[in-house]
């Protein structure tokens, strides 16, 4: 049974924010980066971090383009799931990663 | 505007231009080197290298894919002397049986991240002679005793030599005068 990252700290509480928020708990590298809005090396470390703690499993990219390197995808595994959820609910109820809204064109309807 | 204004205006911008075409290559050459600092094993080191390089990859404009790519050198370059910094925190250290100092700690950290090619070393290390070659100059032009300045001016370049390979690559060992040695006799160096 893995024991859990250590330290949890903001960044990480980022990220699982953002894998919890994404499809099927999975996403890649920079699409992590650009939700979090944190620096590369800070991801990755957390990342490792996750994955030392078998919450996080990885991937490589299936179709590539010619010419354009694979992305890695990162998908929270069952315990990352639940452990995530746990720790979220403790220490952020209110969600800190920015979430995208968009705005619908038309008139309002109320 | 002269002729020499007009000729560096031209280079300039021919450099930018360049500059900006070769960004990509060089995002991708050092998300390659930070991936070989950040990772401990061959293998994680090619993982991350691809991975990365998609990362870059993703970033619009030419300009951001190398700002992009700084941000892991540096992250890696860090994580290196950091780790570094740690790995000398040695048992036999705590013990009391070696004694590294500060400085030569961060040294022999830094020398073993960047791990600059000793042939770019002995490279830099002439500016040291001319920059003792132009102080003369300078000291030749404002002072009379010429012999002693001669004198004084090239043993500031040739201690400005020493020092930059001190200061880089250290003196004796990677660590200055220690060597850290298990209590069998084995390197115990990373």
């Amino acid at each position: 049974m893995a024991d859990g990252p250590v330290r949890i700290t903001g960044p990480l509480l980022d990220v699982l924010e953002a894998l919890l928020a994404a499809d099927d708990y999975e996403l890649h590298g920079w699409a992590i980066m650009k939700t979090t809005r944190r620096a590369g090396p800070t991801i990755y470390k957390i990342l490792e971090r996750l994955d030392e703690a078998e919450w996080l499993t990885s991937r490589w990219e299936k179709e590539v383009e010619p010419g354009r390197p694979r992305r890695r995808y990162y998908r929270l595994s069952g315990i990352g799931v639940e452990s995530a959820r746990r720790i979220i609910a403790e220490r952020r109820p209110v969600p800190a990663v920015p979430r995208r809204h968009r705005f619908a064109f038309g008139g309002w309807s109320g | 505007m002269n002729g020499w204004e007009i000729a560096v205006g031209a280079a300039l911008s021919v450099f930018l231009a360049e500059f900006t075409e070769i960004c990509p290559w060089l995002a991708r050459k050092l998300v390659c080197w930070a991936a070989c600092r950040w990772a401990d094993s061959q293998a994680k080191a090619e993982q991350y290298a691809e991975e990365w390089a998609a990362v870059v990859e993703e970033r619009p404009g030419k300009l951001l894919k190398l700002m992009t790519a700084a941000q892991f050198t540096f992250g890696a370059t860090w994580r290196g002397i950091v780790g570094r910094l740690k790995y000398t925190r040695h048992p036999g250290l705590a013990a009391g049986r070696l004694t590294v100092p500060p400085l030569q700690r961060l040294r022999w950290a830094l020398t073993r991240t960047i791990m600059v090619p000793r042939l770019v070393i002995y490279a830099i290390l002439p500016i040291g002679l001319l920059g003792g070659f132009f102080l003369g100059r300078f000291m030749l032009s404002h002072f009379d005793h010429d012999l002693v300045i001669r004198a004084a001016a090239i043993s500031f370049g040739i201690l400005t030599m020493v020092a930059w390979r001190s200061a880089i690559l250290g003196r004796h060992t990677r660590l200055g005068s220690v060597k850290i040695v298990g209590d069998d006799g084995s390197d115990l160096e990373p």
